[in-house]
């Protein structure tokens, strides 16, 4: 008998699933970002490259920069605080190991929505953090309806996804290896920086692509915490979808978001088969 | 081998069940109005009580925002037979023939209405849609943080609040630019680029005072985030039941008033049954039950008369025939949208 070449159901369960879920959504807003809108805010079949074009424009750009950046160094910061955090739990044995993974996961068993309004009573001018400001006889502290409150709600949203995949990363890491670094004299940095390091960058650039990326989109969290009193690029492409009823520009920025995540995981992909390359 | 039989089943499976309830929602189609409203319009008991009238039965869909209504019908939704949009989503549906005409022989209660719904802007004569409650925005005060001078409002008192830090502006570019031009005595429905170019920048200078911009100002009224906020009136009664201090005033410049209609769309096989529902809804008697049970404001005058003196009363609720006068539906800006979109991202960029 011979070997067939057919994929086993579950992987065609997949396929199709990837198929009507992924691909299939995707195809249609890649190609609504080329048609144009109606005065009447209904779609008009036409080729056009206009949405990109209004892409370029200096607001639009602005508010990507500005985007860009805020999700960037809420990345670095949840890289700073998560990286201690996942050495830390992959290292340690018994109960402080599990003690530590259920309060990494203990947020999530809370909605995300609830866990905002938990920051808003937490921050708000009334709020836990100023009563003890006040009777500590301290000036009154304004974290939220600022751009600080966004950046904090990104880092203490999503410092969790960080942490998992480092944690994992490093859990697979032969424990040995460092015992040998060492045995061969290496310090301790040194084995972090060409023992360890090199065997967790992969975890570590999946790590904060998925939430670097997330963040982009991000909408509620500039609303409720940030009192929507900036533009980010997910307020303003959810607003071309529900209240402009501009279908064709929202889906040009989606599409862009889109391409900026593929772009970040082909370089993962040349920068990782590169290293491997090096390292024979 | 196997395990391929039983995924081939499971599709069989998954066939046939969607083809079941596929046609279990073309069978209900029979004796049952489908209507899509706002969650918390119907109280039960009033479509019961519809239903053991007429022998109709209704069958209920909800819609959060009148762009889902919109983006709903406009992807091939058939089978609604009401449906209940605001005023600037009706002028658009009748602009695109996705509306029945109403036929006034069907609705002999029609002349309940109070005779200022007639001559709305978006549906003079009402020949596609039949007001069913309305609301105005304004200003909310809790004034036992700020003190309210004597007098009619004015909408500086939102735009220079007295009280910045604790001052919100509704999350909405449209009702924002609305506040300034209602101020500068100007339109609301300006496409003047000029113009609004001038109330950009006046904007840009109230966010830079107020505390933020959220279009759910209620419960941080309530908590008392905020002490002034540019709010629907719906919410400010609604916050004024929970604390009486926070009071509602629409400014002496005007404002916006919208309105949630009854509406047939034009594929709706039921026509009649649908005038008979929009009939039975402004019988006075039940439009009371409807609209005491969650405290809407109606357009219906016979029903007004039902109400409790202090309800008919309130001008929150109900404004004089002198402030109905100042204030404006929102219309369709056509072309100058997309830029008052742009200078609503700029401003906040």
């Amino acid at each position: 008998m011979k070997t067939t070449q057919y994929l086993p159901s579950s992987a065609w369960a997949f396929l199709i699933w990837l198929i009507t879920m992924t691909l299939l959504p995707f195809t249609i807003i890649l190609g609504m970002s080329f048609l144009e809108r109606t005065e009447l805010g209904t779609i008009l079949f036409s080729f056009s490259l206009r949405n990109y074009q209004q892409l370029l424009d200096w607001v639009y750009l602005k508010v990507l920069v500005k985007t860009v950046w805020l999700a960037l160094m809420a990345t670095l910061s949840c890289l700073a605080i998560g990286f201690p955090v996942a050495y830390y739990l992959a290292r340690v044995q018994g109960t402080m190991k599990s003690l530590g993974l259920i309060l990494l996961f203990i947020p999530f068993w809370t909605n995300f929505i609830l866990r905002i309004y938990g920051i808003v009573s937490l921050f708000g001018s009334n709020g836990i953090l100023n009563q003890l400001l006040m009777f500590l006889g301290l000036p009154k502290a304004s974290i939220l309806y600022t751009r600080w409150g966004v950046y904090f709600g990104l880092v203490y949203n999503y410092l969790p996804f960080l942490v998992v995949p480092i944690y994992s990363s490093l859990e697979k890491l032969d424990p040995f290896l460092r015992e040998a670094a060492f045995d061969l004299g290496a310090t301790r940095f040194q084995t972090f920086r060409k023992v360890i390091l090199p065997n967790i960058k992969e975890g570590l650039f999946i790590g904060s692509i998925f939430v670097f990326i997330p963040m982009l989109g991000e909408y509620v969290i500039p609303d409720l915490l940030g009192g929507a009193k900036e533009a980010f690029l997910g307020k303003v492409m959810v607003e071309q979808f529900f209240i402009l009823q501009d279908w064709p520009l929202g889906s040009a920025i989606a599409t862009m978001l889109s391409v900026l995540l593929l772009a970040a995981l082909w370089l993962q992909n040349r920068w990782t088969s590169k290293g491997l390359a090096h390292a024979i | 081998m196997g395990t391929q039989r039983i995924a081939i089943l499971f599709l069989g499976l998954a066939l046939v069940i969607g083809g079941i309830l596929f046609l279990r929602g073309k069978v209900a189609h029979t004796n049952t109005l489908r209507i899509c409203t706002w969650s918390n319009y119907f109280p039960e008991e009033s479509l019961r009580d519809f239903t053991d009238k007429t022998g109709i039965r209704v069958e209920l869909t909800y819609i959060s925002s009148n762009e889902e209504l919109f983006a709903k019908l406009k992807a091939g939704a058939t089978g609604f037979d009401i449906i209940q949009p605001s005023d600037y989503i009706s002028s658009r549906l009748i602009a695109l023939s996705m509306l029945a005409p109403i036929d006034p022989r069907l609705l002999p209660n029609l002349h309940h209405l109070d005779p200022y719904y007639f001559s709305l802007p978006y549906d003079p004569g009402l020949k596609y849609t039949v007001p069913f409650t309305f609301g105005t925005t304004g200003i909310a005060v809790n004034t036992s943080k700020v003190s309210v001078p004597e007098g009619q409002l004015s909408w500086s008192f939102l735009l220079d609040s007295p009280d910045a830090g604790h001052t919100s502006l509704l999350d909405d570019m449209r009702e924002v630019f609305s506040a300034v031009l209602f101020f500068k005595g100007l339109s609301p429905n300006s496409r003047d680029l000029a113009s609004l170019q001038n109330v950009k920048s006046d904007i840009s200078k109230v966010r830079d005072r107020v505390l933020m911009f959220t279009s759910e100002p209620k419960p941080l009224l309530l908590k008392q985030e905020l002490t002034v906020a540019h709010i629907f009136s719906v919410d400010a009664i609604q916050a004024h039941r929970e604390n009486p201090d926070i009071k509602f005033f629409i400014p002496k410049e005007g404002g916006i008033i919208w309105t949630d209609n009854f509406a047939i769309p034009s594929t709706s096989t039921r026509i009649e049954q649908a005038h008979q529902f929009i009939n039975f809804f402004l019988e006075p008697q039940n439009n009371l039950t409807v609209v005491e049970a969650n405290l809407l404001a109606t357009p219906n005058k016979s029903t007004r008369q039902l109400l409790p003196e202090a309800l008919q009363k309130d001008p929150s609720m109900y404004p004089s025939q002198e402030t109905l006068a100042k204030l404006k539906f929102l219309e369709d800006l056509g072309d100058a949208l997309p830029r008052l979109s742009r200078m609503w991202t700029e401003l906040k960029s």
